[in-house]
């Protein structure tokens, strides 16, 4: 994206626990629940839509994640180009789903903050901050779940071991990292 | 525009204004600004009791239209009596007190019980003006220029003299020019 300017500058680095964001992501926001949509969608990306509850799928380039049983949020594998606006990926879908009402394609790529959460004490800067139980999502390569941290809405992927997707409303952003950084200092 | 862009279109926009002085403001301003014109905030300066005619807001009122919404009750005894809480502009004897949002205006200060005239609805410091100013709704305060009143306060007294809610410009000469 042309200009763009991350959220959060800097990064945190301590021996067991690492936490940046990934910036610029495409990010998209997908609802339907037609079996036309699934399958449309299924062609365009090349890739299946997880359908079970708090599971997520990956291709090569995309990953999926699913939020409720006709929401999904797909997101790039990889940096958007910082030469253009444009998002090859989202005019696709809104071209196909959107226009042609099966169902909805919103970009949200600057609603959410990507945070990638690395080390093997991540888990426990959610044992203070979240009542969710990580006991299974840590164990399931590409658990998915919604929860709150520090009372602020969080979308968290389990992307590798000790390795976590977390997408944050941008507005709470700074917020939630700063608490991170100093959970992070603690450990 | 994406939120990620916003820093970018700023900064381009403070440097095009650059060489005209641009400067960047925000809602405390536009407040300030708005009560040195005298002009109300709805809710803030009022509440569901007033009329424009409490408001010194007459030209409002059409006097042409036969009926509209709301006339009837314009004319009830009420709304009609002279006493009622009328919008005024307020100026502390010592310029650089800001009077508290909220307070009570009275005009005698050893009554007992004191008689409460109205209260303070916005007050701010005017670096244009170079004192404080304030907003305030009085019982029968359009006939009351010039009058001497108090704001009793926890740990004193503060003079203040009724004045014309409009504090700067009161002819429009800088808005219309």
């Amino acid at each position: 994206m042309l200009n763009y300017n991350s959220v959060i500058k800097n990064e945190i680095k301590h021996e067991s626990i690492s936490v940046k964001e990934i910036s610029p992501v495409i990010k998209i926001n997908l609802r339907g629940k037609k079996r036309e949509f699934l399958t449309n969608v299924g062609k365009n990306l090349n890739m299946i839509l997880p359908t079970e509850a708090n599971t997520s799928t990956t291709s090569d380039k995309l990953t999926a994640i699913w939020l409720s049983p006709d929401e999904w949020m797909i997101i790039s594998n990889e940096l958007a180009s910082k030469d253009t606006n444009k998002s090859d990926l989202y005019e696709m879908l809104f071209n196909s789903i959107s226009k042609t009402n099966l169902g909805a394609a919103i970009d949200v790529t600057d609603q959410f903050v990507q945070l990638e959460l690395k080390g093997e004490n991540v888990y426990e800067i959610f044992s203070a901050g979240s009542p969710f139980n990580f006991n299974e999502f840590k164990e399931k390569k590409g658990s998915t779940t919604q929860t709150v941290l520090n009372h602020v809405d969080v979308i968290l992927q389990h992307k590798d071991e000790n390795i976590l997707n977390l997408f944050v409303r941008r507005s709470f952003a700074e917020h939630l990292f700063s608490w991170i950084e100093d959970c992070a200092s603690r450990l | 525009m994406m939120s990620g862009q916003n820093i970018y279109l700023w900064e381009k926009c403070i440097e095009a204004g650059r060489e005209f002085n641009i400067t960047p403001y925000g809602t405390e301003t536009m407040h300030l600004l708005r009560a040195e014109k005298g002009f109300i905030i709805v809710g803030q300066d009022t509440d569901g009791t007033m009329t424009p005619i409490d408001l010194q807001m007459d030209w409002i009122v059409s006097k042409k239209k036969y009926d509209f919404i709301g006339k009837r009750s314009l004319y009830r005894s009420d709304t009609m009596r002279e006493d009622r809480k009328q919008l005024i502009g307020l100026l502390t004897d010592d310029p650089n007190i800001v009077l508290e949002e909220g307070a009570q205006i009275v005009s005698e200060l050893n009554q007992s019980p004191v008689e409460m005239l109205g209260h303070v609805t916005s007050s701010y410091f005017s670096p244009n003006l170079k004192k404080s100013i304030a907003l305030a709704v009085v019982r029968g305060g359009k006939d009351m220029m010039g009058k001497k009143l108090f704001v009793p306060m926890e740990n004193k007294n503060i003079n203040v003299t009724v004045a014309n809610p409009v504090f700067y410009d009161e002819k429009n000469e800088r808005l219309n020019a």
